[in-house]
């Protein structure tokens, strides 16, 4: 098990009141070769965060000051999103729910045992490194749709519903001539050969990724 | 028979029986009076009736009728008892019956000095009578006085410091267990007591007697059986001209069924302080469960990190050494919240100590923290640098005190987190009593609920018992001190409690 963790996939942020129960955790990931954060104030994560890092975040649900589910709604505006697993003193049923709903990967009650916490922290470590290639792969996507002159962004968007040249020269009142050069240059600068590999394209970065689709083990073993 | 109006008033028989005696002397020298007057006429009006009477009595009966005479008898009928004397003192008069009627000088000096005994001896009759139904009175005060404590159960006692006599009546003696005609000395009454009673009852009454005062002390009497009884004993000193101590009178009653009433009210109270610490235990058990798993989950991931470590080639002894001090440290983290709990849920007699008011506030709000955070209420602590300590039971106070906050937190619930503000005071109020105050700035007391605020089972939460308020009160007043409730001017409501000082520095000072 352990030996399927890609340890260089990102760190661990760490967050918890409790110093005590911050250093062993810390400690424990660090004995299985994550790099792990510890940080006591939530607000003092919240002020050093940077999204580009990859990694996950373990915290506390109960902590003065800021809790483990006003830290999830600071950060959901964040991108890439940051994968959370919530550590919680006591199964509180209305927390829970309203965590995963908002996109958690775990939710564990304390005290923790290693191998649930280091199954989640992979799972969320994963999760994280998928959602930064996709989110590197959108924003590519958005950039090479910004680079589209207007006619060919009016060109693009009737490709991809699979509409004819000679269709889309009629919907927008030119000869099929004038829309083959701008599908040619449309299909340049978004860098894609053929149709096929366009939709593709466009479907793999339609929609940001919601959490929830990753919520399970890529296993099935929970 | 009737009683003199007078005779009512004196407390102790033997003051009434002085009165009849001063007015003794005064009325025998009257009765003597008329009665030398009375013989006078007799012996010089009648000598011939005198003779014939002489002759005709035998002498051995008229002396007998002289011993049991009444006293009651009339002037006429005493005037027949000097005859008796006649054959002894008389015999002049016998030798010469031809000049009766006739005076006679030779008898006039001893008829004189007869009726002046006899009056003398009708006067002491007199008095003996006299004597007589005052000492029946004061008899019959006494067996009023006896009638009256033997009613509620009160035994008398004196003592005398002059000679250590003690005087005790069958109740008394029968409450502090003595015999019944044993002369007693005052180790006779101290022997009764508890020896842990003895000590402070003793000072109290040695007091009283030095400067002459009264006193009231509550102790226990062991009965020879080895059983027990609350004595409750009040009397006063007197002390001679010259200011030293000379007697003792008190009372003793037997209080052991009062005490019983009051332990009992006093253990009801305590059951009733103890179920509300059981309903907030219950309130709080998320907190628990919280404070618990915490150091659990360090000493986990400690032992667990360390056994990965230990897999490894490379092994840093010092950061074995260092997971295994944390783990002891958690562990005794551990048990520091279950021994805190445990005091929180502790049965049994309050126990009055010195409490540092400060400490009384850190530790509720180390127990507390958690719920707190869940509440998402800030905490403002405004403590006192050094506040004077209170006397009274640690773990009844943290209920009090843990009663505020959560009421607190409860009233500020509808109010968006950032304005859950919970200010804890201590310090000195006004009246020099130590004060420890919890106030919010929730919603605040209605005005129909001020008043009632501190009823049993008065509560406005839905699922409220009623109890957290009265039964912080009844704590409260029997620490001697009072709780508060008042609404802020800027919103919210403070509740707070005041314990008065001086109580601790007496304490101290006993102690």
């Amino acid at each position: 098990m352990t030996a399927s963790i890609d340890r260089a996939g990102g760190c661990v942020f760490l967050v918890d009141d409790d110093v005590r129960t911050l250093r062993a955790l810390t400690r424990l990931l660090g004995a299985f070769g994550y790099a792990a954060e510890g940080y006591r104030d939530p607000r003092a994560f919240l002020a050093a965060h940077d999204p580009e890092q990859p990694g996950c975040l373990v915290l506390d649900l109960l902590m003065p000051g800021l809790t483990g589910l006003e830290l999830q709604r600071a950060l959901s505006t964040c991108r890439p999103l940051r994968p959370l697993i919530f550590l919680s003193g006591r199964g509180d049923v209305p927390s829970s729910v309203r965590a995963m709903k908002a996109g958690a990967i775990d939710f564990l009650t304390k005290p923790v045992g290693e191998k649930p916490l280091l199954e989640a922290v992979s799972r969320a470590i994963d999760w994280d490194r998928q959602n930064r290639q996709h989110h590197a792969l959108c924003l590519s996507f958005r950039a090479r749709l910004g680079r589209l002159t207007p006619r060919e962004r009016e060109v693009f968007e009737l490709v991809l519903f699979g509409r004819l040249n000679k269709q889309i020269a009629a919907e927008l009142g030119t000869v099929e001539k004038t829309v083959k050069v701008h599908r040619s240059r449309m299909m340049a600068k978004m860098e894609v050969r053929s149709v096929a590999e366009l939709v593709h394209l466009a479907e793999r970065t339609a929609q940001l990724p919601h959490a929830a689709a990753f919520l399970l083990p890529p296993t099935g073993e929970s | 028979m009737g009683f003199p109006g007078k005779e009512l008033q004196p407390r102790w028989g033997i003051f009434s029986m002085r009165r009849v005696a001063d007015q003794g002397p005064w009325r025998s020298a009257g009765a003597g009076l008329v009665l030398i007057l009375g013989l006078a006429v007799v012996t010089t009006t009648f000598p011939v009736t005198v003779r014939h009477a002489t002759g005709a009595q035998p002498p051995g009966l008229a002396a007998a009728g002289n011993e049991t005479a009444a006293p009651a008898r009339s002037s006429a009928d005493l005037a027949v008892q000097p005859t008796a004397d006649q054959p002894d003192s008389g015999g002049a008069a016998a030798r010469k019956p031809s000049q009766a009627g006739s005076r006679d000088p030779g008898l006039t000096l001893p008829l004189s000095l007869l009726a002046l005994l006899l009056a003398f001896v009708a006067a002491w009759l007199s008095e003996r009578r006299r004597r007589g139904a005052a000492e029946r009175r004061w008899q019959e005060s006494e067996e009023r006085m006896g009638l009256v404590a033997a009613a509620v159960e009160l035994g008398l006692w004196r003592w005398r410091v002059d000679g250590d006599r003690l005087w005790a009546d069958a109740n008394c003696r029968r409450l502090l267990g003595m015999a019944a005609d044993t002369p007693a000395k005052l180790r006779t009454l101290l022997k009764a007591m508890h020896p842990e009673d003895r000590v402070g009852a003793w000072r109290e009454i040695e007091d009283a007697v030095r400067v002459g005062r009264s006193y009231w002390v509550k102790y226990r009497a062991v009965m020879d059986d080895g059983s027990e009884r609350w004595l409750l004993a009040s009397g006063s000193g007197r002390t001679d001209a010259a200011g030293n101590p000379a007697r003792l009178t008190g009372i003793v009653v037997d209080v052991t069924e009062q005490q019983r009433a009051e332990r009992e009210v006093e253990r009801q109270r305590d059951e009733l302080a103890h179920l509300a610490r059981v309903a907030i235990l219950a309130e709080l058990s998320g907190t628990l469960a919280h404070e618990l798993n915490q150091p659990l989950t360090a000493i986990l991931s400690n032992a667990q990190a360390a056994l990965r470590l230990m897999q490894g080639e490379t092994v840093g002894r010092e950061a074995i050494c260092e997971i295994l001090n944390d783990i002891v440290a958690d562990d005794s983290r551990a048990g520091e919240v279950i021994r805190r709990f445990r005091a929180l849920l502790k049965k049994g007699a309050i126990e009055r100590r010195a409490i540092d008011p400060n400490n009384l506030v850190t530790s509720v709000v180390a127990l507390m923290r958690n719920d707190l955070a869940r509440r998402q209420v800030r905490l403002v602590l405004r403590l006192a640098p050094r506040p004077p300590a209170i006397l009274g039971d640690s773990v009844q106070l943290q209920q009090v005190l843990i009663n505020f906050i959560l009421n607190g937190c409860d009233a500020m619930q509808e109010k968006p987190p950032p304005a859950r503000v919970l200010t804890i005071a201590s310090g000195l109020d006004a009246e020099g009593a130590l004060c420890v105050s919890v106030a919010d700035q929730g919603c605040g007391i209605a005005a129909d609920a001020k008043d009632r605020l501190f009823e049993p089972f008065f509560t406005t939460k839905p699922e409220g018992l009623g109890l957290g308020l009265s039964i912080s009160r009844s704590i409260l007043l029997a620490h001697g001190g009072r709780l508060r409730a008042e609404n802020n001017p800027k919103g919210g409501a403070t509740f707070s409690f005041a314990i008065p000082v001086e109580r601790v520095k007496m304490a101290e000072a006993a102690a």
